[in-house]
């Protein structure tokens, strides 16, 4: 067991089926893991529902028609073995999600406990499909209580300083953009929610948003596919909701600085720049790496220099969002050291677009993202993700491919990245 | 001389551990994981936050300040050659190192060029360099890693709650220190620090991944300082010294203003004189976690009153910490009304200890702790961690599965009635500002 031989082989990857009604099956098998994974995410445009939407998966998790309280779902989940079922709202560019992801201990690992797949994602469709209803509607009473969940956990995202500067700055730069929408909604849209509207608004999201069901594990094809055809069935699927294609690029316009004031102990800086790259763009890979050198590790300009050198900060990164093609630079800093923080992160800035790059700070993020692209094939739910967003961009994720374009990226390429980075917002969070 | 690993096995779990302990104490443990591209290496030393008084091995009594432990894990990342994290990156590894109450764990993750940064890690943490301008450097750095502590009010409420439970013992103290006691801190009582706590006895590496046993086990032999080391001869090694801690409480009530939208409540209960290592100490861990879960989790009917009450929402949850002869047990989260969600939480506590755990719960909660359990192998980092932690501890991780399996219901409420007492209990309310 400890000498295995090694054989190359290809990386995992997931296999596609398009099922009628708009459900994208996708099926990964291998022998890594010891639960079965699925994910059914539902898609929708990003614009008025994002609050309705948002508040279905915490109302649908309060109760079904057999399981008729949070409680008895709990232990019905708890009778599976510990079945683990999260649900997310992402916002994905201008694209709003809801996912929910099942976790199953395989059956092999237990002891008499066959069958537990199924009932689990018999289960599952139980949750999307039938919840609690009372006169045709969602049950009133946990319906006024999920709508006050929701309210406090939206006003709680200013308890997380790093996390609450990051949305207030996308608010700021993408104020006419639906991108500025928060995915857990807006509170002045939760008052008007109703038990009735709001069930009939579920059953049309259920049936006609676009469905994507993942499922990786030590598993076979064949009957895998039948247990998700049973769990979701194309006669309770009409599809045909309208996505929207992922949004245009929009110019920057004049250069904006919005400073906000709390009692805090540490300043919050968060710049906001557009390059327009995207999964779709040929230059992916190229922004990838720019990204990396400037501030996506700590071997990064910025941790070294923000960081390291001037000791002004415990953190600094950069991230590259790749729907719109946007890229962020945050860092946790003292109040009085503003000014030195932001004139230094704007100096690497330059130096990016300068091309004082080195051979080895393009070695190593190559080696970085290399690295940990090939643990990718690991985690197959992450891989799963992955998979999903390049999906949604009208590409195929193929690891070998991916790594080959990366290797070839050169150094003209990475410059003519970051020369589309335009600083478009600077936001700060600082002391009274 | 060949080296002949132990090999630790499970049945239950289809996993096996490859174990050799050197003639200097070293500890090295090997999780082989056929088909994984990933290899992960942790190197730990048994040495917190907690263990900032001490007897070194020459007989000298040191009391040093708080937060030296963390501040020793940064200034090991700076060598003669740069910083670690730049020299793992030239390597495409992914780096990083954590200061717990009790543990110090450097530890990287790589698909590639495995043995180069193996290498690395153990080079880095057998062969520390303290020079003085670097750990003046360095206090900047910390001293913003603790103000971003001080406005996250999760972490706020957790360090001031155990402040309030415990008196003396220096769990109640942030394992980053205080940017006062930060200052304090120089090469020397770094180097004296590093020189109690890293001896090879002190310290286990990690292995898992794709590997061929011999192969690793030969290389740690000839890389490691620490595996080369002689054994020690008849040295008493490090003494920790941690203050005698009174059963009762030391504060009832702390309240704080912060920054946040809803009030939180944490509330936790102590213990003294816990199991120090072995199954007595496992045990009493995880059947602690067990009976948290079971009165407080998801399927528990708190949970369910509080939520449908509206005084609790779905960050509710219980924890159980143990370590250094100490032990509490928290419960809490957000909440529009932490007075009032204290006093029902206080009652609850008083039923429960009561009316004792019903079959049915019982039987139920035990299949999830064990589905949870085997789902954790999953992760090369849990296993890694898991392992290594309760092996400080003196235990075997895969013989957790087992004792789970055997544990009985009456074992629970023992634990329920030695952990919960709602005579001697602790509280840290934030409230929002100006309101």
């Amino acid at each position: 067991m400890s000498t295995p031989p090694t054989t190359p082989s290809r990386p995992p990857s997931f296999t596609h089926f398009r099922l009628p009604g708009d459900l994208h099956f996708a099926f990964n098998s291998n022998k890594k893991m010891k639960t079965v994974l699925v994910t059914a995410s539902f898609l929708g445009n990003l614009d008025d529902t994002v609050t309705r939407v948002a508040l279905l998966p915490s109302i649908l998790r309060r109760g079904t028609h057999r399981s008729r309280d949070m409680q008895a779902i709990s232990r019905r989940l708890d009778g599976l073995y510990g079945a683990s079922l999260g649900t997310y709202v992402h916002k994905i560019g201008e694209w709003h999600a809801v996912r929910f992801r099942l976790e199953v201990v395989n059956d092999r690992f237990l002891p008499g406990g066959r069958g537990v797949l199924r009932e689990a994602l018999e289960f599952l469709r139980e949750i999307l499909e039938c919840p609690l209803e009372v006169g045709g509607g969602f049950h009133p009473e946990y319906l006024e209580q999920e709508k006050v969940n929701l309210r406090r956990s939206i006003e709680s995202l200013v308890d997380n300083k790093s996390a609450y500067a990051e949305q207030r700055l996308v608010e700021e730069m993408c104020r006419e953009e639906p991108f500025r929408l928060y995915e857990q909604g807006r509170i002045e849209d939760i008052p008007a929610i109703k038990a009735r509207a709001l069930r009939s608004f579920h059953s049309s999201w259920v049936r006609r948003y676009p469905l994507h069901v993942y499922v990786a594990g030590d598993l076979e094809l064949e009957p895998t596919r039948e247990l998700v055809a049973s769990a979701f069935p194309s006669s309770g699927r009409e599809g045909g909701y309208a996505l929207n294609d992922p949004p245009k690029s929009v110019p920057v316009g004049a250069r904006r600085e919005v400073t906000e004031r709390m009692d805090v102990n540490q300043a919050k800086l968060v710049l906001g720049f557009r390059h327009g790259i995207t999964f779709a763009s040929p230059e992916y890979e190229a922004l990838l790496l720019m990204n990396g050198i400037l501030g996506g590790y700590s071997h990064s300009k910025l941790f070294q220099n923000v960081r390291e050198k001037e000791s002004l900060c415990y953190s600094v990164q950069s991230s590259a969002e790749r729907t719109k093609g946007l890229l962020f630079i945050s860092s946790g800093i003292a109040p009085e050291k503003h000014s030195r923080a932001l004139e230094i992160i704007l100096k690497n800035v330059e130096a990016m677009k300068h091309g004082d790059i080195t051979d080895q700070e393009i070695e190593s993020t190559v080696l970085t993202i290399l690295n940990s692209n090939e643990m990718l094939e690991d985690n197959l739910g992450l891989l799963g993700d992955v998979d999903f967003i390049w999906s949604l961009h009208g590409r195929q994720l193929d690891l070998t491919a991916f790594r080959e374009r990366l290797k070839r990226v050169t150094r003209d390429e990475i410059v003519a990245a970051a020369r589309k980075l335009e600083h478009d917002t600077t936001y700060l969070l600082t002391t009274k | 001389m060949p080296i002949t690993p132990e090999r630790i096995l499970s049945q239950t779990l289809a996993e096996e551990v490859h174990h050799v302990q050197f003639p200097s104490g070293l500890r090295v443990f090997f999780c082989p994981k056929p088909g994984f591209k990933k290899k992960y290496a942790c190197y730990s030393t048994y040495y917190g936050s907690v263990d900032s008084e001490f007897i070194e091995p020459s007989g000298a009594r040191l009391k040093v300040p708080d937060g030296i432990a963390h501040f020793l894990e940064h200034t090991l990342f700076e060598t003669e050659d740069g910083n670690v994290s730049d020299l793992f990156a030239k390597r495409g590894a992914y780096n990083n190192a954590a200061t717990s109450f009790t543990t110090t764990t450097y530890l990287f993750a790589s698909s590639d060029r495995f043995y180069d940064n193996l290498k690395l890690l153990v080079d880095f943490v057998e062969n520390p360099v303290f020079r003085p301008d670097k750990v003046e450097k360095e206090k900047g750095i910390i001293e913003q890693e603790i103000k971003g502590y001080e406005d996250n009010p999760g972490w706020v409420s957790y360090m001031g709650l155990l402040e309030s439970l415990f008196e003396r013992h220096p769990m109640r103290i942030d394992i980053a220190g205080t940017p006062e006691t930060i200052r304090l801190i120089d090469s020397e009582t770094l180097h004296r620090s590093y020189r109690a706590f890293y001896s090879p006895s002190n310290m286990i590496l990690f292995v898992v991944g794709e590997l061929d046993s011999r192969e690793l086990f030969d290389f740690v032999a000839g890389a490691s300082r620490n595996a080369a080391a002689p054994a020690p001869a008849g040295s008493p090694g490090v003494k920790r010294i941690y203050p005698e801690e009174p059963r009762q409480v030391f504060r009832r009530e702390m309240r704080k203003e912060m920054e946040v939208a809803l009030p939180k409540l944490l509330l936790g209960f102590k213990e003294t004189g816990t199991p120090a290592s072995g199954e007595a100490f496992v045990l009493h861990d995880l059947a602690s976690e067990f009976a948290l879960e079971l009165l407080f989790g998801r399927s528990s009917d708190t949970y369910r009153e509080l939520y449908e009450s509206q005084l609790v929402l779905d960050d509710f949850g219980a924890s159980y910490g143990i370590g250094a002869g100490i032990g509490y047990g928290i419960v809490g989260g957000d909440t529009p009304d932490p007075d009032q969600l204290r006093d029902v939480l206080l009652g609850k506590v008083g039923g429960l200890i009561e009316n004792g755990i019903t079959d049915e719960d019982f039987e139920r909660e035990k299949r999830k702790f064990i589905g949870n359990f085997i789902r954790g192998f999953n992760s090369l980092e849990y296993i890694a961690g898991h392992y290594t932690f309760f092996r400080f501890h003196d235990f075997d991780l895969f013989r957790c599965v087992d004792m789970l399996a055997k544990i009985e219901r009456r074992t629970l409420e023992d634990r329920v009635r030695g952990l919960l007492d709602p005579e001697n209990y602790a509280s840290y309310v934030i409230t929002p500002r100006g309101r």
